[in-house]
């Protein structure tokens, strides 16, 4: 089972890093000339080379073979801007935009399962009223949008947290130098919760549903006929039934994580492989697109595939398929 | 004398729906000895199942009213506190579901949710006290292994461990009443009468009283001591149990009594009217 | 990006208008994104500037209700004097434009593949199965993304790229739908009568999918006004003159210190916009199937 999940895991990445590597044929006219245009010293036989690094002068099968062939081996190419290999760049920004989604999510959790029990176990009063209004608020809030106004109050105005920057890695202070993990963490915050917010409502809302659901089944009557406290009937019959459908979707949410990055890393100036890709995105440089493009599937994907593997070790009926 | 288990007198219950309230049950009267095992009999929507709810005071979640008398060894069961029934329930009153599957939780062992019951009323058992007892439970119902059956999920065992493991949770501290609402429907009828027999067994040995809801006559003629027939919310026939099954008075009796399955029989056997 | 969403096709049970009447989320969802449609409808008439001109005099003029500000330019103006207000509602004109053809061509298109595979079943389903599981593996803003930039930026482009990426929304839903409703006795019965699919699709199958394909499509329409106003706002999407929220947010972040108000005023308008859309999206999921209790992707 296991196995041929793998395995279709690994063909839709053969698949992804041709499209990846065809990209630069799919460019309307040829690319080269454009960045030609924008770079007045580059001679002729400048350009030759640029077309065949690039892959250009190669057939799409040739240029597939030699992506993949190179990605396998860690080389994705060098970055037309900046000169070094593409590969180094990534290395240096991931970290950042790794930890920053790990700081989004674990906010989002925070709030989203309190916000969902409160909202289930007080249906139609004024505190669900309240809870469904801010999760439509969350849903039809652009990231971005939410990104600036939190500048505009936080930064701005009450003059609390920074308006953008990035300091280092505050889990790499909680091990190493506890006293610095706010000097680092306070960086993360608005960024965090930007990110966040869209989170912390889908995920509120969830949680509601699974569970009114779940306090419907037979198994919390009969948790309620055996005097169990009301307390840990919600808190350990109920939530870790209502939980499993919430892990399946987080592993969706990823991908709106991912995407989120982009935007958010624009806004705050953090020096993440979202806003590599968008620079690259403006001056054209096609190997980094390229190799963000395919490292944001390959994450994507695996974190499916753990999500997926989690599942099936926290619901016992399915662990012994 | 003492006081009866269980005192109802005028019950009726009425379910809040579209169009206004429901009322499921019509003015019931009835009463439980200690040491005695009443059946109630009835078709699905009778309120048979609605009664057992109310005693057990399941029905606040559906926003159900009650009235008239609902009184257990004295006490007045709808005014309770919600700590008084907490103290209440699991303890002197206990409740076997239908279906297991749906009764026992998926996600935690079945050891646990025996062990439930010792944790939230007996608080000075240790845990390695409440472990063996546990254990000595599970033996006492008839499931074989238990040291093994005992960290077990629920879809691990078989349908008739399962009602045992249910049945074990709600003897587990010598209720003085035990509920239970169509306890057998769901198993096979090769386990059923292992099941009513080993009921049978505990409750004679705990002198526990059991109140056996059910549409089955003939599991109910088994095992209670007198029965009160249901239909549409009232009670249409009462009395001991030998007495209702082989001289129904009501034709409503006559009728669930003819429909049963006969073994053997090439028709159905004709019913007595007037 | 939303879950699937299933929707039981049973008929509404009470009439549309009375429903909605009945309904405050409903009515203020629609109010909301009436607003925003009659700005992009009449902008050209209401609108008290040209949006584009620039002035310089009139350059960071504060709202009117702030000192300095005066009563010609309400909302005041921007970096280079052109009216704020103008502007914002000129930009409704791009996002309703982008929204209403990207969600029709994704609809056509999904609606199609997807009642195709869950109807035919075999291989025509798992080829269509097999490009949706390929295009998963983007998330839906990186994958229009990438389009504006091997195609770059513009309006066409812009239009394409969501189109493509919200395609797979469309094919999902009608499929599941497809297939639950393929396998009603009536429709049986028709095959059996001898109607040509082609007929039992559009007769039979096509009017009970228009639940759920109306859902989707209200809510993919504020998903698509966000991603629009996103990728202008990265610099990808509709490029000047033509004037967008998600640019003039943008364009606004630099003065953010001082004249807070030129992003104050297009933010608003894409929350208007958005919650609206969603309030009425959401009214619309209740109409259609208020028993069940539906989680919110």
């Amino acid at each position: 089972m296991l196995a041929s999940r793998l395995f279709y895991a690994a063909l839709i990445l053969v698949g992804v890093t041709f499209v990846v590597a065809s990209l630069v044929k799919l460019v309307p006219g040829d690319p080269v000339d454009v960045i030609a245009a924008g770079n007045p010293g580059m001679s002729l036989a400048d350009m030759e080379l640029l077309r065949e690094r690039m892959g250009l002068t190669r057939s799409v099968p040739e240029q597939f073979a030699a992506y993949l062939g190179g990605a396998l081996q860690g080389d994705l190419g060098t970055s037309i801007r900046q000169g070094v290999p593409v590969t180094q760049l990534i290395g240096e920004r991931l970290p950042a935009t790794a930890e920053l989604a790990f700081w989004a999510i674990v906010i989002a959790l925070a709030l989203a399962v309190p916000i969902g029990i409160l909202t289930a176990l007080k249906r139609d009063t004024w505190v669900d009223y309240a809870g469904t209004s801010f999760a439509v608020l969350g849903v039809s809030t652009p990231g971005f949008l939410l990104a600036v106004m939190l500048i505009l109050w936080f930064s701005i105005d009450l003059r609390w947290l920074p308006a953008s920057g990035y300091r280092g890695s505050a889990l790499g202070a909680l091990f190493g130098d506890p006293l610095a993990f706010w000097s680092k963490f306070r960086y993360f915050i608005l960024p965090a919760i930007s990110l966040a917010f869209v989170l912390v409502a889908m995920n509120a809302r969830l949680i509601r549903s699974a569970m009114l659901e779940v306090v419907e089944q037979d198994y919390i009557a009969f948790a309620t006929a055996k005097g169990v406290p009301r307390a840990v009937i919600i808190l350990r019959h109920a939530l870790r039934n209502a939980l499993l459908p919430v892990v399946t979707m987080v592993g969706l949410q990823m991908g709106g994580l991912l995407s989120g990055t982009v935007v958010i890393e624009t806004v705050f100036a953090w020096p993440g492989i979202g806003r590599l890709a968008v620079d690259a995105i403006h001056i054209r440089d096609y190997p980094v697109i390229q190799a963000v493009v395919l490292v944001s599937a390959v994450l994507f994907i695996t974190i499916n595939l753990v999500v997926d593997g989690l599942y099936r070790l926290i619901d016992p009926r399915v662990r012994d398929e | 004398m003492s006081d009866p288990v269980l005192d109802i007198a005028d019950l009726t219950l009425d379910y809040p729906g579209r169009g206004g309230m429901t009322r499921a049950v019509n003015g019931v009267s009835f009463a439980l000895q200690p040491g005695q095992v009443l059946g109630i009999v009835g078709e699905s929507g009778s309120g048979k199942s609605s009664i057992g709810m109310a005693i057990m005071g399941l029905t606040a979640a559906s926003h159900a009213k009650i009235g008239g008398r609902l009184r257990f060894q004295g006490r007045d069961l709808p005014g309770l506190s919600p700590r008084e029934w907490r103290a209440l329930r699991g303890d002197r009153i206990a409740m076997v579901f239908q279906d297991a599957m749906a009764t026992l939780n998926p996600v935690l062992r079945v050891g646990d949710q025996i062990a439930d019951v010792f944790r939230y009323h007996r608080p000075a058992m240790s845990r390695r006290e409440i472990r063996a007892a546990v254990l000595a439970l599970l033996q006492r119902v008839g499931i074989h292994e238990a040291e093994r059956r005992i960290d077990s999920y629920p879809h691990q065992l078989s349908g008739g461990m399962r009602q045992r493991v249910v049945i074990a949770a709600a003897i587990a501290l010598r209720p003085d009443l035990l509920i239970a609402d169509e306890p057998t429907t769901a198993l096979d009828v090769t386990v059923q009468a292992q099941i009513l027999s080993l009921m049978q067994e505990l409750i004679r040995e705990q002198g526990t009283s059991m109140l056996l809801i059910s549409h089955d006559l003939d599991v109910v003629g088994d095992v209670c001591d007198s029965v009160v027939v249901m239909r549409h919310g009232v009670i249409v026939e009462a009395g001991p149990v030998e007495q209702v099954l082989s001289t129904p008075q009501h034709p409503y009796t006559r009728e669930l009594l003819a429909a049963r399955p006969q073994f053997g029989a090439h028709h159905a056997p004709e019913v007595q009217h007037g | 990006m939303s879950e699937p969403v299933s929707v039981a096709a049973a008929p509404p049970e009470r009439s549309f208008l009375r429903a909605l009447l009945r309904s405050p989320k409903g009515l203020t969802g629609l109010l909301m994104v009436g607003l925003i449609v009659g700005c992009a409808l009449f902008a050209h008439w209401i609108a008290p500037h040209d949006p584009v001109r620039q002035t310089l005099a009139g350059r960071f003029l504060p709202p009117v209700w702030q000192e300095g500000g005066r009563w010609t330019n309400l909302l005041g103006a921007d970096n280079m004097g052109r009216d704020i207000l103008s502007r914002t509602m000129i930009s409704a004109q791009i996002s309703v434009q982008v929204a209403l053809i990207v969600v029709s061509v994704a609809l056509v298109v999904g609606t199609t593949l997807g009642a195709l595979a869950g109807f035919f079943g075999g291989w025509v389903d798992t080829l269509i199965m097999r490009a949706v599981d390929f295009q998963l593996a983007f998330p839906f803003l990186l994958l229009a993304l990438i389009f504006m930039a091997v195609l770059g930026p513009g309006f066409a482009t812009l239009v394409m790229a969501l189109s493509f990426a919200l395609w797979i929304n469309f094919a999902r839903v009608v499929r599941s739908e497809t297939m639950r409703i393929r396998r009603l006795d009536y429709i049986d019965a028709a095959t059996t009568m001898g109607v040509s699919r082609a007929r039992i699709i559009v007769t039979h199958v096509l009017p009970n999918v228009l639940p759920a394909i109306l859902v989707v499509a209200t809510l993919d329409v504020a998903l698509v006004v966000i991603a629009e106003a996103a990728l202008s706002f990265l610099g990808l999407g509709v490029q000047p003159p033509t004037a967008s929220w998600g640019m003039m947010i943008a364009d606004g972040r630099d003065f953010l210190y001082d004249q807070p108000w030129i992003v104050i005023a297009p933010g608003i308008a894409v929350l208007i916009t958005s919650v609206g859309i969603n309030l009425f999206g959401d009214f619309l999921r209740d109409y259609f199937d208020p028993r069940l209790e539906r989680t919110r992707a």
